[in-house]
């Protein structure tokens, strides 16, 4: 199973709004984060949502993002990060 | 205290859900536990009864979709269990497997029943 995205690459999340049934939420849209691990491919729930069978499969990613980049003003330690899982068809490679 | 979620449905941040409430301001958490009601759990079983374990009628991301399209008057006014209500008897109702007017006659049926046996 190999996908165009791997451990350690930077990637940024769309910064769409469509209408629908969305699983990226608001927050990390338009950040850019780090793949931290590949979660494995599932039937895609914004398909399931509406009754389909969420096939082709699509790929999850679990991306981590700088609390930082996430947050303007926050206001913990430089390090500190939050882990998201975000379906391939969200990221974009930077 | 419900979230505050009005007014990032507006304008001010196009796109963003109602239900997608995450880092925005909530209160705080009121640690309180209630028991849950008899109905409550009877909902529960409902929809594990017709979910994924179960007659596979319905789906956890269908309940998210509905939640997410019965607007947000009626998402800030309805708590946990009646979201989880609501939702199901969308997607039943959508599929065919219930019609709005059955359930009306038997919401009344209950009413009547209870106003009259207590129970």
């Amino acid at each position: 199973m190999t996908g165009p995205f791997s451990p350690g690459d930077k990637v940024r999340v769309a910064r769409t709004h469509p209408p629908g049934h969305r699983r990226t939420p608001y927050y990390v849209r338009g950040k850019t984060g780090t793949i931290e691990r590949v979660c494995g491919e599932f039937p895609n729930p914004e398909e399931l949502a509406y009754g389909f069978d969420g096939l082709p499969r699509k790929r999850l990613y679990r991306v981590r993002f700088r609390q930082k980049e996430v947050w303007p003003n926050y206001t913990g330690a430089d390090g500190d990060t939050v882990d998201v899982d975000i379906y391939e068809h969200w990221l974009r490679a930077v | 205290m419900e979230p505050d979620n009005t007014k990032f449905t507006s304008a001010k941040e196009p796109g963003r859900g109602y239900h997608d409430l995450g880092g925005l301001s909530a209160g705080p958490v009121d640690p309180a536990v209630t028991t849950a009601k008899p109905w409550e759990k009877l909902s529960v079983v409902l929809g594990n009864a017709l979910g994924s374990k179960g007659k596979k009628v319905i789906c956890t991301d269908e309940t998210r979709r509905t939640r997410e399209e019965m607007g947000v008057e009626l998402y800030n006014k309805l708590g946990y269990f009646e979201k989880g209500i609501e939702s199901m008897r969308a997607i039943l109702t959508e599929k065919g497997v219930l019609d709005d007017a059955e359930i009306e006659r038997r919401m009344a049926a209950i009413e009547k029943r209870i106003r009259e046996q207590g129970r």
